[in-house]
């Protein structure tokens, strides 16, 4: 039954790329940009890490764990990710899968700080020191996931206000559309014109509407509440702060461990606007008869609003696999 | 600048009372500047690998006599001790003495001689 519903949607997908070329082309070129920028980005990257852990062997460790964690965690939102999209019909998968992959990857890294969760760690000795989640949070990183939840959450509430139910009832899935068209006829070439004016509507979908949004709003709450429990954690992981040169160390595996976090959630933010935004333009593209050009140049902001936030996932993508060195 | 707590498991005072004597001495020495914001019960108890409990015993000691402000919502800050008179510092200075005192066995009696002692080895125009 799984496998049924699986190749249903993904023959949706099919469908849709068949349909319109120009998104799988778009999809190509955006792995194309991803493998570059990883490239690029990952020799630089890499160049960073100079980290003096071998002082410290428990807190090699503790980043060895975080490390293989956050790769298993990849592995894991992967086949998670990929079963939501199959269980769920309708596109209703597809939705929530950027969310629900970055949770299963949040769990993943907090299961895996927790197997070395005393590392820093020297019972008896420590800093009057406080330490809280915003120390550690990467500021660019964070205000831009900040500026697209904005984004983001704006733009789904225009898409579940104006959604409409489609054919079979299903309310917000479909977007309505309306427009008067001017006919002119006549009986014989030496008669008068008649003017006819006639109000065309119709829908069109699958639009975000209701019947997606309360589930991508759903699946964000339950990656917030991890989120929150993993940045708490990551900032109060017990440590010696009475030792200047662990700290240092340690300080860096915190940021490495919050950009990761961060990154996550940027992956879920930025997944789920392409895939709005893909929705939004399907939805309202193509309709021969009506002319909207400002609905159409809406359509074409989202659509371009959508490329930047998949841009951004991407990006994401490349810090959750390639953590950060000791660069600040 | 960040304080250094240290425990020592051999010393028999027990391990809150460590801990409040180290935090009243970095404070009324000045070394946590008034309103600085003191880490949370479960993270230091965590850094020092004690249980919540007794750090949350330290605290109340310490918010008791003065040195610190717990407030709901805010977290725990040193309070400004600026503006209090020289006594006021005195006598909490005296209050950690006496509390120490107590946790070696000292009675009264041993105190005040200590004091006395002190006083004398140390005379005022010295």
């Amino acid at each position: 039954m799984i496998g049924h519903t699986c190749v249903n949607n993904l023959l949706q997908v099919e469908v849709v790329m068949v349909v319109a070329p120009w998104v799988g082309l778009m999809v190509i070129a955006l792995a194309m940009v991803f493998f570059v920028t990883l490239f690029i980005s990952g020799r630089r990257r890499l160049r960073r890490v100079d980290l003096n852990l071998r002082r410290y062997p428990e807190l090699a460790r503790l980043r060895a764990s975080t490390l293989s964690s956050r790769y298993s965690g990849c592995g894991a939102a992967v086949i998670c990710g990929v079963v939501v999209s199959c269980v769920l019909p309708l596109g209703l998968g597809f939705s929530i899968t950027p969310a629900v992959a970055a949770t299963v990857l949040v769990i993943a890294v907090m299961l895996g700080q927790r197997r070395a969760y005393r590392a820093a760690q020297v019972p008896g000795q420590a800093a009057l020191e406080r330490r809280s989640v915003v120390t550690y949070l990467p500021v660019g990183l964070t205000s831009l996931c900040i500026s697209i939840a904005a984004g983001l959450t704006g733009l789904m509430a225009w898409t579940t206000a104006v959604a409409v139910p489609d054919d079979m009832g299903r309310p917000g899935r479909n977007y309505a559309w309306s427009c008067t068209v001017t006919s002119r006829s006549r009986v014989d070439e030496n008669a008068p014109f008649n003017e006819q004016v006639e109000v065309l509507t119709g829908s069109s979908g699958p639009f975000p509407g209701s019947y997606y949004t309360i589930w991508i709003f759903g699946a964000f709450l339950i990656l917030a509440g991890f989120l929150a429990v993993a940045l708490i954690l990551n900032a109060i992981r017990p440590r010696n702060g009475v030792d200047s040169a662990l700290v240092m160390v340690d300080d860096m595996l915190r940021r490495q461990s919050a950009e990761g976090y961060i990154a996550a959630l940027g992956f879920a933010l930025g997944g789920t606007a392409f895939g709005i935004a893909l929705s939004v333009v399907m939805a309202t593209d193509g309709n021969p008869i009506c002319d909207h050009r400002p609905l159409e140049l809406s359509a074409f902001l989202i659509g371009l609003g959508g490329l930047a936030g998949a841009v951004f996932a991407l990006w994401c993508l490349i810090l959750i696999v390639l953590p950060r060195g000791n660069d600040r | 600048m960040s304080v250094a707590l240290r425990l020592d498991s051999t010393d028999p005072t027990p391990a809150y009372e460590q801990l409040r004597r180290q935090i009243a001495s970095a404070i009324i020495a000045g070394m946590i500047p008034a309103g600085t914001r003191l880490p949370t019960v479960r993270q230091l108890a965590g850094d020092l690998g004690l249980a919540p409990g007794t750090v949350m015993r330290a605290y109340a000691e310490l918010e008791t006599t003065g040195l610190i402000i717990s407030r709901r919502g805010a977290g725990t800050i040193a309070a400004d001790l600026t503006g209090s008179r020289p006594t006021d510092s005195i006598f909490r200075l005296a209050v950690d003495f006496v509390s120490s005192s107590r946790q070696l066995g000292a009675h009264d009696q041993m105190i005040r001689d200590a004091i006395n002692r002190a006083l004398e080895e140390q005379p005022e125009h010295s």
